[in-house]
Protein backbone atom coordinates (compact mmCIF):
# COMPACT_ATOMS: atom_id res chain seq x y z
CA UNK A 1 0.00 0.00 0.00
CA UNK A 2 2.79 2.60 0.92
CA UNK A 3 4.59 1.58 -2.19
CA UNK A 4 1.63 2.24 -4.35
CA UNK A 5 1.19 5.64 -2.77
CA UNK A 6 4.72 6.29 -3.38
CA UNK A 7 3.68 7.10 -6.67
CA UNK A 8 -0.02 8.25 -6.08
CA UNK A 9 1.36 11.67 -7.74
CA UNK A 10 0.95 9.81 -10.60
CA UNK A 11 -3.08 10.58 -10.34
CA UNK A 12 -2.42 14.32 -10.55
CA UNK A 13 -1.74 13.96 -14.65
CA UNK A 14 -3.49 10.59 -14.78
CA UNK A 15 -7.08 11.35 -13.36
CA UNK A 16 -7.71 14.02 -15.87
CA UNK A 17 -6.56 12.98 -18.96
CA UNK A 18 -9.45 9.81 -18.31
CA UNK A 19 -11.75 12.16 -17.29
CA UNK A 20 -10.70 14.44 -20.49
CA UNK A 21 -10.48 11.41 -22.79
CA UNK A 22 -13.73 9.63 -21.45
CA UNK A 23 -15.73 12.12 -23.49
CA UNK A 24 -15.03 10.43 -26.49
CA UNK A 25 -15.14 6.97 -25.15
CA UNK A 26 -14.28 4.04 -22.46
CA UNK A 27 -11.60 2.88 -24.50
CA UNK A 28 -9.47 5.94 -25.87
CA UNK A 29 -9.68 7.08 -22.16
CA UNK A 30 -8.11 3.72 -20.77
CA UNK A 31 -5.17 3.77 -23.31
CA UNK A 32 -4.89 7.61 -22.74
CA UNK A 33 -4.92 7.36 -19.28
CA UNK A 34 -2.04 3.80 -19.60
CA UNK A 35 0.09 5.91 -22.14
CA UNK A 36 0.24 8.95 -19.46
CA UNK A 37 1.21 6.99 -16.58
CA UNK A 38 3.78 4.97 -18.52
CA UNK A 39 5.34 8.19 -19.82
CA UNK A 40 5.59 9.12 -16.35
CA UNK A 41 8.23 6.63 -15.50
CA UNK A 42 10.64 7.68 -18.94
CA UNK A 43 13.34 9.57 -18.26
CA UNK A 44 13.99 13.67 -18.83
CA UNK A 45 17.38 14.79 -17.82
CA UNK A 46 18.16 11.64 -16.27
CA UNK A 47 15.48 11.53 -13.82
CA UNK A 48 11.96 10.16 -14.38
CA UNK A 49 9.13 12.89 -14.49
CA UNK A 50 7.53 10.89 -11.76
CA UNK A 51 10.35 11.62 -9.66
CA UNK A 52 10.32 15.09 -10.76
CA UNK A 53 6.81 15.45 -10.11
CA UNK A 54 7.04 14.06 -6.53
CA UNK A 55 9.99 16.20 -5.95
CA UNK A 56 8.29 19.33 -6.72
CA UNK A 57 4.24 18.13 -5.28
CA UNK A 58 5.85 15.88 -2.59
CA UNK A 59 3.27 13.45 -1.28
CA UNK A 60 -0.33 14.09 -1.73
CA UNK A 61 -2.99 13.62 1.32
CA UNK A 62 -5.27 10.51 1.19
CA UNK A 63 -8.30 13.34 0.74
CA UNK A 64 -6.67 14.56 -2.32
CA UNK A 65 -5.91 10.44 -3.47
CA UNK A 66 -9.37 9.71 -2.71
CA UNK A 67 -10.59 12.60 -4.91
CA UNK A 68 -8.58 11.68 -7.82
CA UNK A 69 -9.88 8.36 -7.84
CA UNK A 70 -13.52 9.18 -6.87
CA UNK A 71 -13.57 11.66 -9.47
CA UNK A 72 -12.75 9.39 -12.66
CA UNK A 73 -14.81 6.37 -11.07
CA UNK A 74 -17.72 8.64 -10.96
CA UNK A 75 -17.50 9.44 -14.26
CA UNK A 76 -17.50 5.57 -15.37
CA UNK A 77 -19.91 4.64 -12.87
CA UNK A 78 -22.56 7.73 -13.82
CA UNK A 79 -22.81 7.93 -10.04
CA UNK A 80 -22.81 11.70 -9.54
CA UNK A 81 -20.63 13.01 -6.85
CA UNK A 82 -23.20 14.81 -4.26
CA UNK A 83 -23.06 18.59 -4.95
CA UNK A 84 -23.69 19.35 -1.12
CA UNK A 85 -21.10 16.69 -0.27
CA UNK A 86 -18.38 18.10 -2.60
CA UNK A 87 -19.21 21.29 -1.27
CA UNK A 88 -19.22 20.63 3.14
CA UNK A 89 -16.08 18.42 2.14
CA UNK A 90 -14.36 21.52 0.43
CA UNK A 91 -15.97 24.15 3.26
CA UNK A 92 -14.25 22.03 5.88
CA UNK A 93 -10.84 21.69 3.71
CA UNK A 94 -10.85 25.43 3.27
CA UNK A 95 -11.07 26.35 6.55
CA UNK A 96 -8.10 23.90 7.38
CA UNK A 97 -6.49 25.12 4.86
CA UNK A 98 -6.52 28.85 6.13
CA UNK A 99 -5.55 28.18 9.51
CA UNK A 100 -3.11 25.84 8.72
CA UNK A 101 -1.09 27.16 5.76
CA UNK A 102 -0.80 31.08 7.13
CA UNK A 103 0.84 30.42 10.46
CA UNK A 104 2.78 26.82 9.41
CA UNK A 105 4.16 29.40 6.27
CA UNK A 106 5.47 31.45 8.83
CA UNK A 107 2.65 34.11 10.38
CA UNK A 108 3.47 34.33 13.83
CA UNK A 109 5.56 32.54 16.42
CA UNK A 110 2.76 29.39 16.57
CA UNK A 111 2.90 26.67 13.90
CA UNK A 112 -0.34 24.36 13.96
CA UNK A 113 1.16 21.73 11.69
CA UNK A 114 2.35 20.85 15.51
CA UNK A 115 -1.26 19.56 16.26
CA UNK A 116 -0.74 16.98 13.53
CA UNK A 117 1.89 15.24 15.50
CA UNK A 118 -0.05 14.59 19.26
CA UNK A 119 -3.65 14.80 17.44
CA UNK A 120 -6.28 14.06 19.87
CA UNK A 121 -7.96 17.69 18.77
CA UNK A 122 -7.96 16.64 15.03
CA UNK A 123 -8.56 12.71 15.33
CA UNK A 124 -11.49 14.26 17.32
CA UNK A 125 -13.05 17.13 14.93
CA UNK A 126 -12.13 14.36 12.40
CA UNK A 127 -14.23 11.87 13.65
CA UNK A 128 -16.93 14.23 14.66
CA UNK A 129 -16.57 15.41 10.98
CA UNK A 130 -16.74 11.99 9.47
CA UNK A 131 -20.43 11.00 12.14
CA UNK A 132 -22.02 14.24 10.75
CA UNK A 133 -21.52 13.42 7.50
CA UNK A 134 -22.71 9.88 7.33
CA UNK A 135 -25.52 11.58 9.27
CA UNK A 136 -26.28 13.69 6.31
CA UNK A 137 -25.48 10.53 3.89
CA UNK A 138 -22.42 12.81 2.44
CA UNK A 139 -20.76 9.75 1.64
CA UNK A 140 -17.71 10.97 -0.10
CA UNK A 141 -17.18 13.26 3.03
CA UNK A 142 -17.51 9.91 5.06
CA UNK A 143 -15.19 7.96 3.01
CA UNK A 144 -12.37 10.88 2.62
CA UNK A 145 -12.38 10.71 6.65
CA UNK A 146 -12.42 6.85 6.82
CA UNK A 147 -9.77 6.70 4.56
CA UNK A 148 -7.46 9.83 6.38
CA UNK A 149 -8.04 7.68 9.87
CA UNK A 150 -7.33 4.53 8.41
CA UNK A 151 -3.99 5.68 6.91
CA UNK A 152 -2.70 7.65 9.72
CA UNK A 153 -3.43 4.60 11.96
CA UNK A 154 -1.54 2.03 9.36
CA UNK A 155 0.92 4.92 8.64
CA UNK A 156 0.89 4.69 5.09
CA UNK A 157 2.61 7.76 4.04
CA UNK A 158 6.26 8.58 5.11
CA UNK A 159 4.66 10.76 7.87
CA UNK A 160 3.42 10.99 11.27
CA UNK A 161 1.40 14.07 11.15
CA UNK A 162 -1.94 14.14 10.87
CA UNK A 163 -2.33 17.20 8.90
CA UNK A 164 -0.36 15.35 5.65
CA UNK A 165 -2.91 12.72 5.72
CA UNK A 166 -5.46 15.19 5.48
CA UNK A 167 -4.44 18.15 3.81
CA UNK A 168 -2.18 19.46 1.09
CA UNK A 169 -1.81 22.48 -1.04
CA UNK A 170 -3.11 20.95 -4.04
CA UNK A 171 -6.13 20.07 -2.39
CA UNK A 172 -6.43 23.54 -0.45
CA UNK A 173 -5.97 25.34 -3.65
CA UNK A 174 -9.00 23.16 -5.69
CA UNK A 175 -11.48 23.42 -2.25
CA UNK A 176 -10.87 27.37 -2.33
CA UNK A 177 -11.74 27.23 -6.14
CA UNK A 178 -14.37 25.01 -5.96
CA UNK A 179 -16.04 27.26 -3.12
CA UNK A 180 -15.56 30.19 -5.15
CA UNK A 181 -16.69 29.18 -8.39
CA UNK A 182 -19.72 28.22 -6.60
CA UNK A 183 -20.60 31.69 -5.08
CA UNK A 184 -19.57 33.19 -8.37
CA UNK A 185 -22.16 30.89 -9.75
CA UNK A 186 -24.78 31.35 -7.65
CA UNK A 187 -24.42 35.06 -8.17
CA UNK A 188 -24.68 35.02 -11.95
CA UNK A 189 -27.97 33.13 -11.47
CA UNK A 190 -29.14 35.11 -8.66
CA UNK A 191 -28.81 38.11 -11.31
CA UNK A 192 -30.58 36.30 -14.25
CA UNK A 193 -33.17 35.09 -12.37
CA UNK A 194 -32.27 31.55 -13.19
CA UNK A 195 -32.06 28.10 -11.04
CA UNK A 196 -28.85 28.13 -9.45
CA UNK A 197 -27.22 24.46 -10.14
CA UNK A 198 -23.57 23.57 -8.45
CA UNK A 199 -20.61 23.14 -10.19
CA UNK A 200 -19.36 20.40 -12.25
CA UNK A 201 -15.84 19.52 -11.35
CA UNK B 1 -27.54 -0.35 8.20
CA UNK B 2 -24.90 0.91 6.30
CA UNK B 3 -24.54 3.67 8.15
CA UNK B 4 -24.59 1.92 11.62
CA UNK B 5 -21.55 0.36 9.71
CA UNK B 6 -19.83 3.27 8.82
CA UNK B 7 -20.42 4.97 12.35
CA UNK B 8 -19.17 1.92 13.85
CA UNK B 9 -15.66 2.06 11.66
CA UNK B 10 -15.18 5.63 12.10
CA UNK B 11 -15.67 4.98 16.17
CA UNK B 12 -13.17 1.75 15.54
CA UNK B 13 -10.65 3.57 13.80
CA UNK B 14 -10.38 6.40 16.03
CA UNK B 15 -10.18 4.97 19.27
CA UNK B 16 -7.30 2.19 17.41
CA UNK B 17 -5.63 5.93 16.66
CA UNK B 18 -5.87 7.28 19.85
CA UNK B 19 -4.85 3.80 21.60
CA UNK B 20 -2.02 3.65 19.12
CA UNK B 21 -0.43 7.72 19.88
CA UNK B 22 3.10 8.33 20.38
CA UNK B 23 4.41 7.49 24.21
CA UNK B 24 8.13 8.86 25.03
CA UNK B 25 10.16 5.86 26.12
CA UNK B 26 11.50 5.98 29.62
CA UNK B 27 15.14 7.90 30.26
CA UNK B 28 17.76 4.92 30.31
CA UNK B 29 20.26 7.02 30.95
CA UNK B 30 21.90 6.89 27.46
CA UNK B 31 24.87 4.81 26.32
CA UNK B 32 28.38 5.07 27.12
CA UNK B 33 30.91 5.68 24.20
CA UNK B 34 33.81 2.75 23.47
CA UNK B 35 36.93 4.47 25.26
CA UNK B 36 38.96 4.29 21.93
CA UNK B 37 40.87 7.62 21.81
CA UNK B 38 40.79 9.98 18.77
CA UNK B 39 43.95 12.22 20.29
CA UNK B 40 45.74 11.01 23.36
CA UNK B 41 44.75 12.14 26.69
CA UNK B 42 47.37 14.81 27.93
CA UNK B 43 48.12 17.23 31.00
CA UNK B 44 50.08 19.59 28.40
CA UNK B 45 48.47 22.04 26.16
CA UNK B 46 47.51 21.76 22.90
CA UNK B 47 46.28 23.87 20.27
CA UNK B 48 46.69 22.25 17.01
CA UNK B 49 45.53 23.96 13.17
CA UNK B 50 45.23 22.20 10.06
CA UNK B 51 43.37 22.14 6.90
CA UNK B 52 40.79 19.12 6.43
CA UNK B 53 41.43 19.79 2.60
CA UNK B 54 42.38 22.23 0.17
CA UNK B 55 40.84 23.85 -3.02
CA UNK B 56 41.55 21.55 -6.01
CA UNK B 57 40.26 21.99 -9.55
CA UNK B 58 37.15 19.35 -9.10
CA UNK B 59 35.86 21.24 -5.73
CA UNK B 60 36.85 24.79 -5.75
CA UNK B 61 34.43 25.84 -3.28
CA UNK B 62 33.56 24.29 0.33
CA UNK B 63 31.38 25.37 2.97
CA UNK B 64 29.34 23.99 6.26
CA UNK B 65 31.41 21.54 7.95
CA UNK B 66 29.88 18.83 10.13
CA UNK B 67 32.01 15.66 12.18
CA UNK B 68 30.91 13.00 14.75
CA UNK B 69 33.09 10.94 16.40
CA UNK B 70 31.68 7.50 15.74
CA UNK B 71 31.54 3.82 17.72
CA UNK B 72 34.68 3.35 17.48
CA UNK B 73 36.25 6.33 18.58
CA UNK B 74 36.96 7.65 14.77
CA UNK B 75 36.82 11.20 13.89
CA UNK B 76 34.86 11.89 10.66
CA UNK B 77 34.32 14.99 9.11
CA UNK B 78 31.86 16.03 6.18
CA UNK B 79 31.31 19.38 3.94
CA UNK B 80 29.60 20.59 0.86
CA UNK B 81 32.07 21.71 -2.68
CA UNK B 82 31.33 22.32 -5.84
CA UNK B 83 32.05 25.48 -8.56
CA UNK B 84 29.82 27.73 -5.93
CA UNK B 85 27.24 27.69 -3.31
CA UNK B 86 23.65 26.36 -4.75
CA UNK B 87 25.63 24.69 -7.86
CA UNK B 88 24.22 21.54 -9.19
CA UNK B 89 27.65 20.49 -9.55
CA UNK B 90 28.01 20.29 -5.60
CA UNK B 91 27.97 17.46 -3.31
CA UNK B 92 28.87 16.53 -0.23
CA UNK B 93 32.31 15.10 0.57
CA UNK B 94 33.53 13.51 3.84
CA UNK B 95 37.52 12.24 5.02
CA UNK B 96 38.50 10.53 8.06
CA UNK B 97 40.99 11.60 10.83
CA UNK B 98 44.05 9.49 11.13
CA UNK B 99 45.53 10.29 14.56
CA UNK B 100 48.46 8.58 14.53
CA UNK B 101 49.57 10.46 11.32
CA UNK B 102 46.98 13.92 12.39
CA UNK B 103 46.05 13.65 9.01
CA UNK B 104 43.09 13.53 6.97
CA UNK B 105 42.47 10.63 4.83
CA UNK B 106 40.12 8.78 2.85
CA UNK B 107 38.69 12.22 1.26
CA UNK B 108 35.64 10.97 -1.18
CA UNK B 109 32.03 12.01 -2.36
CA UNK B 110 29.25 10.75 -0.28
CA UNK B 111 26.30 12.22 -1.87
CA UNK B 112 25.37 13.78 -4.91
CA UNK B 113 21.88 15.45 -6.43
CA UNK B 114 21.69 11.93 -8.98
CA UNK B 115 22.66 9.21 -5.22
CA UNK B 116 19.74 11.42 -3.62
CA UNK B 117 17.10 11.24 -6.38
CA UNK B 118 17.92 7.74 -6.54
CA UNK B 119 18.23 7.10 -3.14
CA UNK B 120 15.07 9.16 -1.81
CA UNK B 121 12.78 8.31 -5.21
CA UNK B 122 12.63 12.54 -4.96
CA UNK B 123 13.67 14.47 -7.75
CA UNK B 124 16.84 16.48 -5.90
CA UNK B 125 18.38 19.24 -8.05
CA UNK B 126 20.87 20.62 -5.34
CA UNK B 127 22.37 19.51 -2.11
CA UNK B 128 24.13 21.61 0.91
CA UNK B 129 24.40 22.03 4.83
CA UNK B 130 25.48 18.29 5.84
CA UNK B 131 24.99 17.58 9.79
CA UNK B 132 26.42 15.00 10.77
CA UNK B 133 25.02 12.63 14.09
CA UNK B 134 26.71 9.37 15.82
CA UNK B 135 23.07 7.92 17.15
CA UNK B 136 23.72 5.98 20.62
CA UNK B 137 22.65 3.08 18.85
CA UNK B 138 26.07 3.22 16.89
CA UNK B 139 24.74 4.21 13.44
CA UNK B 140 25.70 7.78 11.97
CA UNK B 141 23.22 9.83 11.15
CA UNK B 142 24.21 12.66 8.05
CA UNK B 143 21.15 15.03 7.21
CA UNK B 144 21.76 17.15 4.26
CA UNK B 145 19.30 19.66 2.53
CA UNK B 146 17.84 19.36 -0.41
CA UNK B 147 16.10 21.39 -3.14
CA UNK B 148 14.32 20.58 -6.23
CA UNK B 149 13.07 24.28 -7.02
CA UNK B 150 13.48 27.91 -6.19
CA UNK B 151 16.22 29.23 -3.38
CA UNK B 152 17.41 27.17 -0.12
CA UNK B 153 14.04 28.52 1.75
CA UNK B 154 12.48 25.99 -0.45
CA UNK B 155 14.74 23.24 1.01
CA UNK B 156 13.90 19.94 2.58
CA UNK B 157 15.55 17.92 4.83
CA UNK B 158 16.96 14.09 3.46
CA UNK B 159 18.62 11.42 6.11
CA UNK B 160 21.01 9.12 5.02
CA UNK B 161 22.70 6.46 7.35
CA UNK B 162 25.84 4.43 7.75
CA UNK B 163 25.71 1.27 9.60
CA UNK B 164 30.05 1.51 9.22
CA UNK B 165 30.64 4.48 11.32
CA UNK B 166 30.48 7.10 9.09
CA UNK B 167 32.23 5.46 6.04
CA UNK B 168 29.75 4.97 4.00
CA UNK B 169 25.60 6.05 3.53
CA UNK B 170 22.57 4.88 2.11
CA UNK B 171 19.30 4.72 2.72
CA UNK B 172 18.63 8.40 2.08
CA UNK B 173 14.89 9.27 3.04
CA UNK B 174 13.38 12.41 3.08
CA UNK B 175 11.68 13.87 6.48
CA UNK B 176 8.54 15.30 6.39
CA UNK B 177 8.39 18.17 8.39
CA UNK B 178 6.21 21.11 6.21
CA UNK B 179 2.70 21.13 4.97
CA UNK B 180 3.66 22.74 2.27
CA UNK B 181 4.68 20.74 -0.41
CA UNK B 182 7.43 19.50 2.09
CA UNK B 183 9.13 22.79 2.04
CA UNK B 184 11.12 25.34 3.53
CA UNK B 185 12.77 23.40 6.84
CA UNK B 186 16.76 23.53 6.98
CA UNK B 187 19.15 21.98 9.34
CA UNK B 188 22.93 23.32 10.07
CA UNK B 189 23.65 22.81 13.48
CA UNK B 190 24.24 19.99 15.36
CA UNK B 191 21.34 16.97 16.55
CA UNK B 192 21.47 15.89 20.27
CA UNK B 193 20.05 13.10 22.31
CA UNK B 194 17.17 14.47 24.17
CA UNK B 195 16.78 13.13 28.08
CA UNK B 196 13.45 10.73 26.87
CA UNK B 197 16.15 9.58 24.43
CA UNK B 198 14.54 10.52 20.90
CA UNK B 199 16.95 12.84 19.24
CA UNK B 200 16.34 16.72 18.79
CA UNK B 201 17.39 18.44 15.43
CA UNK B 202 17.82 21.89 15.85
CA UNK B 203 15.88 23.37 12.17
CA UNK B 204 15.10 27.11 10.63
CA UNK B 205 12.07 27.90 8.72
CA UNK B 206 12.46 30.42 5.74
CA UNK B 207 9.60 30.77 3.86
CA UNK B 208 8.43 34.41 4.97
CA UNK B 209 9.83 34.30 7.99
CA UNK B 210 12.40 33.08 9.70
CA UNK B 211 11.95 30.99 12.62
CA UNK B 212 13.92 28.86 14.38
CA UNK B 213 12.75 25.10 15.27
CA UNK B 214 13.08 22.22 16.95
CA UNK B 215 12.24 18.35 15.00
CA UNK B 216 12.18 15.48 17.71
CA UNK B 217 12.88 12.64 15.57
CA UNK B 218 12.27 8.84 16.51
CA UNK B 219 14.86 6.13 16.57
CA UNK B 220 13.60 4.75 12.93
CA UNK B 221 14.85 8.76 11.88
CA UNK B 222 10.63 9.94 11.49
CA UNK B 223 10.27 13.76 12.87
CA UNK B 224 7.34 12.73 15.47
CA UNK B 225 7.23 16.70 17.03
CA UNK B 226 8.40 20.21 16.06
CA UNK B 227 8.35 23.33 18.22
CA UNK B 228 8.59 26.48 16.92
CA UNK B 229 11.23 29.04 19.33
CA UNK B 230 9.34 32.16 19.68
CA UNK B 231 11.31 35.35 18.40
CA UNK B 232 10.59 38.66 17.49
CA UNK B 233 13.43 39.02 15.24
CA UNK B 234 14.41 36.55 12.87
CA UNK B 235 15.79 33.75 13.52
CA UNK B 236 17.70 30.77 12.27
CA UNK B 237 20.16 27.81 12.77
CA UNK B 238 20.02 27.06 16.50
CA UNK B 239 22.71 25.73 18.21
CA UNK B 240 21.62 24.07 21.13
CA UNK B 241 23.36 22.97 24.40
CA UNK B 242 22.38 21.49 27.55
CA UNK B 243 23.23 22.42 30.73
CA UNK B 244 23.67 20.10 33.81
CA UNK B 245 20.63 20.81 34.95
CA UNK B 246 18.33 19.97 32.27
CA UNK B 247 17.88 23.17 30.58
CA UNK B 248 17.94 23.42 26.85
CA UNK B 249 19.73 26.67 25.55
CA UNK B 250 19.61 27.90 21.79
CA UNK B 251 21.58 30.54 20.40
CA UNK B 252 20.72 31.71 16.86
CA UNK B 253 21.73 33.44 14.00
CA UNK B 254 20.10 36.58 13.42
CA UNK B 255 19.76 39.57 10.84
CA UNK B 256 19.48 41.85 14.49
CA UNK B 257 23.63 42.48 14.36
CA UNK B 258 23.79 40.08 17.46
CA UNK B 259 23.03 36.55 18.70
CA UNK B 260 20.15 35.34 19.74
CA UNK B 261 19.62 33.40 23.07
CA UNK B 262 16.47 31.47 24.44
CA UNK B 263 15.49 28.57 27.03
CA UNK B 264 13.71 25.24 27.50
CA UNK B 265 13.14 23.82 31.00
CA UNK B 266 11.15 20.68 29.89
CA UNK B 267 13.65 19.45 27.25
CA UNK B 268 12.16 22.00 23.97
CA UNK B 269 8.64 21.15 24.62
CA UNK B 270 8.57 24.96 24.85
CA UNK B 271 10.92 27.93 24.69
CA UNK B 272 11.59 31.25 26.03
CA UNK B 273 11.06 34.57 23.54
CA UNK B 274 14.32 34.51 22.28
CA UNK B 275 16.77 37.74 23.25
CA UNK B 276 19.69 39.85 22.15
CA UNK B 277 22.45 38.66 24.12
CA UNK B 278 26.04 41.19 23.64
CA UNK B 279 27.78 39.30 21.15
CA UNK B 280 27.85 40.06 17.66
CA UNK B 281 26.31 38.55 14.56
CA UNK B 282 27.14 39.18 10.94
CA UNK B 283 23.56 36.96 9.93
CA UNK B 284 26.37 33.81 10.60
CA UNK B 285 26.16 30.38 12.05
CA UNK B 286 27.50 30.21 15.71
CA UNK B 287 28.49 26.78 17.37
CA UNK B 288 28.11 26.48 21.07
CA UNK B 289 29.58 23.48 23.11
CA UNK B 290 29.33 22.89 27.29
CA UNK B 291 32.69 22.88 28.89
CA UNK B 292 33.57 21.63 32.99
CA UNK B 293 33.68 25.45 33.72
CA UNK B 294 30.67 26.94 31.51
CA UNK B 295 30.20 27.30 27.76
CA UNK B 296 32.43 27.65 25.06
CA UNK B 297 31.02 29.48 21.86
CA UNK B 298 32.49 30.01 18.13
CA UNK B 299 31.10 33.15 16.32
CA UNK B 300 32.19 35.77 14.14
CA UNK B 301 32.89 39.20 16.40
CA UNK B 302 31.64 41.83 13.87
CA UNK B 303 27.96 42.53 13.37
CA UNK B 304 28.68 43.13 9.37
CA UNK B 305 31.42 40.58 8.53
CA UNK B 306 32.28 37.20 8.65
CA UNK B 307 35.97 37.82 8.38
CA UNK B 308 36.71 37.36 12.09
CA UNK B 309 36.50 33.98 13.62
CA UNK B 310 36.65 34.13 17.45
CA UNK B 311 35.97 32.05 20.75
CA UNK B 312 33.87 32.74 23.86
CA UNK B 313 33.19 31.53 27.28
CA UNK B 314 30.39 32.40 29.47
CA UNK B 315 29.62 31.56 32.95
CA UNK B 316 26.36 32.37 33.29
CA UNK B 317 24.28 30.03 31.15
CA UNK B 318 25.02 31.98 28.11
CA UNK B 319 23.63 35.10 29.30
CA UNK B 320 27.13 36.68 28.73
CA UNK B 321 30.05 36.05 27.08
CA UNK B 322 34.02 37.28 27.21
CA UNK B 323 35.92 36.83 23.89
CA UNK B 324 39.49 35.10 24.68
CA UNK B 325 40.70 34.14 21.49
CA UNK B 326 41.16 35.02 17.81
CA UNK B 327 40.84 32.23 15.59
CA UNK B 328 40.75 34.05 12.26
CA UNK B 329 41.52 38.00 11.90
CA UNK B 330 41.75 38.87 8.10
CA UNK B 331 39.99 41.97 7.29
CA UNK B 332 38.12 41.99 4.14
CA UNK B 333 39.10 45.19 2.36
CA UNK B 334 35.81 46.71 1.57
CA UNK B 335 32.04 46.33 2.01
CA UNK B 336 31.88 43.55 -1.21
CA UNK B 337 34.56 42.01 -0.90
CA UNK B 338 33.94 38.56 0.95
CA UNK B 339 37.27 36.96 0.00
CA UNK B 340 38.10 36.44 3.86
CA UNK B 341 35.04 34.35 5.02
CA UNK B 342 35.55 31.97 8.39
CA UNK B 343 32.27 30.76 8.96
CA UNK B 344 29.93 28.08 9.55
CA UNK B 345 32.02 26.55 12.51
CA UNK B 346 30.89 23.25 14.58
CA UNK B 347 32.39 21.70 17.51
CA UNK B 348 32.42 18.38 18.72
CA UNK B 349 34.12 16.75 21.36
CA UNK B 350 36.02 13.36 21.63
CA UNK B 351 35.91 10.79 24.02
CA UNK B 352 38.86 12.26 26.47
CA UNK B 353 37.45 15.72 26.56
CA UNK B 354 39.59 17.32 23.71
CA UNK B 355 37.70 19.63 21.20
CA UNK B 356 37.21 19.93 17.53
CA UNK B 357 36.16 22.85 15.94
CA UNK B 358 35.61 23.32 11.94
CA UNK B 359 34.72 26.03 9.98
CA UNK B 360 35.00 27.21 6.27
CA UNK B 361 38.23 28.96 5.21
CA UNK B 362 37.45 31.62 2.69
CA UNK B 363 35.53 29.02 1.20
CA UNK B 364 38.17 27.12 -0.14
CA UNK B 365 38.90 24.86 2.37
CA UNK B 366 37.75 23.34 5.94
CA UNK B 367 39.75 24.34 8.95
CA UNK B 368 40.00 21.92 11.78
CA UNK B 369 41.18 23.22 15.12
CA UNK B 370 41.67 20.67 18.07
CA UNK B 371 42.60 21.85 21.76
CA UNK B 372 42.13 20.42 25.14
CA UNK B 373 40.89 22.19 28.70
CA UNK B 374 44.36 22.84 29.63
CA UNK B 375 45.22 25.01 26.89
CA UNK B 376 40.96 26.55 27.56
CA UNK B 377 41.78 27.06 31.14
CA UNK B 378 45.29 28.98 30.14
CA UNK B 379 43.43 30.84 27.59
CA UNK B 380 40.59 31.79 29.71
CA UNK B 381 43.86 33.12 31.86
CA UNK B 382 45.13 35.03 29.42
CA UNK B 383 47.63 33.05 28.92
CA UNK B 384 47.08 31.08 25.88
Amino acid sequence: MSALLDYSSVLLVVSPIFVLALRRSMSFALISALIAASGLFLPVNEVSLILQLKGVFSDLSLTTVTLLIAWPLSRVTNISLNRPDLTSLCAVMSILALFLYPMALGVGPYDPYALGYEPFALLTLLAAMGIVAVQKKCWMSAATVIVALLGYWLKVLPSQNLWDYLLDPILAIFAISYLLQQAYRRRIWRRSGGTPRSAEI
Amino acid sequence: MLKIGLLLAIAAIYGLNLLTMRVAPADDGGSERPSRTTVAVTTEAFFHEQFVNRASEGVPRVHAPTAIINAEGELHGYWYGGASEGATDVAIYGARFDPEANVWRDHRQIISPASASDQTRYWVRKVGNPVAFAHPDGRVWLFYINVTIGGWALSAINLATSTDGGRSFSGDKRLVTSPFFNRSTLVKTPAFELANGFIGLPVHHQMMAKHAELLTLDSAGDVIDKRRLPAELPALQPAMVSLPDGTLLAFMRSDGGKILRSSSENQGATWSPAVQVDVPNPDSAVAVVATPTGLLLAFNNDPKDRDVLSLAHSHDGGNSWREFHVLENQPNLHEHDHSNEFSYPWFVKDPNGNYHLFYTWQRTSIKHVRFNDVWLVEALRGDG
